[in-house]
């Protein structure tokens, strides 16, 4: 049975983006067909991360919204770019298919403007689990609520919800949890990215399962060899070793191990 | 504790290291920055709490003295330093500290450990529960605008009924 899983954050800049590409590769890894499709519309940057460049993008996500293409047609396959990141050692992975926003200008202008059938994204999402036999999709969405994201949250199987130790972050992810809870999301999950290093881990998840009512089973450090990186790669496997890669590794362990729905 | 005294202990740091019984090495280690006192014992408010039946609910502290760190013993069965029960005594870098007779050990140092990501680093800060609070009146108000908004209910609509048809698509026939 295939999962869709949603990655959200209130505010932007949260690690969205790295953190779904790194977990999506770290279930690829077990063997799983996995796609990640990026509906932030507005700001794309997954496609980056792993390498894919514009010219290599023919059809987008875009064009599926305008009916201009399939969705299989706007997927790709960077299963061979996840094996040639994995430093020294052989990795093998099945297809991995990524399915990118537009980046061009024009249309990103144009779909904003214009706005899009919502369905229609509910539809893209099942059309590639199907025509690309994806055990999981991952979604990576655009920051605070809007009708897609709200739709992707509605549909998915297990919600992760992105969070920074910020007093900012803390108040609006409240409102987007109740909501997701009003939406009845089957499961959520939290992550907390970017913390600073001398906060007590422990105490942090504590604290954050006790607010919001959920599992925290990931907590990342706010460190400069993610900074250094700057998105051009996939992190947990230039630096496998690295407490971040290990906290993406039981995260993905959490993922994978959740009965099907 | 007057502004001097916290400001003089600002450049002090120690580590305090739970050793594994049969082994010696570190099983757990803590930080203290910035700290004039801490506190271990088995009760959960402590800077140490550990769960062993021969530490006290507040067994010891650790404060500062002088240019020094002491340590002021209050448990039940003891705090010994090199098989001596002490009361109080000035802690050198590297002191093990027995809690209890055969209870759980701990190496004090002034330096900073070698393996970060197995540290505890308590600091002096405020606390978590002080530092990132909610106001759950808002969150409750703020998301009731949100669900009474004829988009969201677009948006709930057309997710009960998609769902209803993904159920529906698990009919044996479709597959
Ligand atoms: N744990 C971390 N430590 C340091 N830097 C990090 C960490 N996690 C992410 N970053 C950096 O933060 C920036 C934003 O990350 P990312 O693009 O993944 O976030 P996002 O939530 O997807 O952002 P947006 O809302 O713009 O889509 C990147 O430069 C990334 O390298
Ligand atoms: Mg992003």
């Amino acid at each position: 049975m295939s999962k869709i899983i949603s990655v959200h954050s209130f505010r932007g800049g949260t690690g969205k983006s790295n953190l779904t590409a790194n977990l999506a590769v770290a279930v690829a890894r077990t063997g799983r067909r996995v796609g990640v499709i990026d509906t932030d519309i507005q700001s794309p940057g997954i496609h980056v991360i792993f390498g894919l460049t514009e010219d290599e993008i023919k059809y987008s996500l875009n064009d599926f919204l305008w009916g201009k293409c399939s969705i299989e047609q706007a997927a790709y396959d960077v299963a061979p770019k996840i094996q040639r990141e994995s430093a020294g050692k052989a990795l093998v992975v099945p297809p991995f298919h990524l399915i990118p926003a537009s980046l061009k200008q024009r249309e990103i202008v144009r779909i904003v403007d214009e706005g899009y059938d919502v369905s229609l994204l509910n539809s893209g999402f099942h059309d590639a689990i199907e025509r690309l036999e994806l055990d999981y999709l991952f979604i990576d969405t655009h920051p605070g609520v809007n009708d897609e994201t709200l739709l992707s949250i509605a549909v998915c199987d297990l919600l992760l919800v992105v969070i920074r130790p910020d007093n900012q972050d803390f108040q609006g992810t409240a409102v987007t949890v109740e909501l997701a809870r009003q939406l009845k999301v089957r499961d959520m999950m939290m992550l907390v990215n970017k913390v600073p290093p001398d906060l007590e881990t422990r105490a942090l998840r504590g604290h954050l399962e006790r607010t919001y009512g959920m599992p925290v089973p990931g907590v990342f450090t706010l460190n400069f060899e993610v900074v250094q990186l700057a998105s051009s790669g996939l992190f947990s496997l230039r630096f496998p070793e690295h407490p971040f890669s290990r906290q993406i590794d039981i995260v993905a362990e959490r993922i994978t191990a959740a009965p099907a729905v | 504790m007057s502004q001097g005294t916290q400001q003089a202990q600002a450049s002090q740091r120690f580590v305090l290291q739970l050793l594994d019984p049969a082994r010696g090495h570190a099983i757990q280690t803590w930080q203290f920055d910035d700290r004039a006192m801490i506190r271990i014992g088995r009760s959960d408010d402590n800077d140490i709490a550990l769960g062993d039946p021969q530490v006290s609910r507040y067994h010891a502290e650790v404060r500062s003295h002088g240019n020094a760190w002491e340590l002021i013993s209050m448990g039940r069965h003891g705090t010994f330093i090199a098989d001596d029960v002490v009361e109080t005594a000035t802690l050198e870098d590297g002191a093990i500290l027995q809690l209890g007779p055969t209870g759980p050990k701990l190496r004090f140092l002034l330096a900073r450990p070698q393996h970060e990501e197995e540290t505890t680093i308590i600091r002096n800060g405020p606390a978590l529960s002080e530092m990132l609070q909610l106001d759950r009146g808002r969150v409750e108000q703020e998301a009731r605008e949100i669900v009474d908004s004829p988009s969201f209910r677009r948006v709930q609509d057309l997710a009960g009924e998609l769902r209803k048809k993904k159920s529906s698509s698990k009919d044996p026939t479709e597959f």
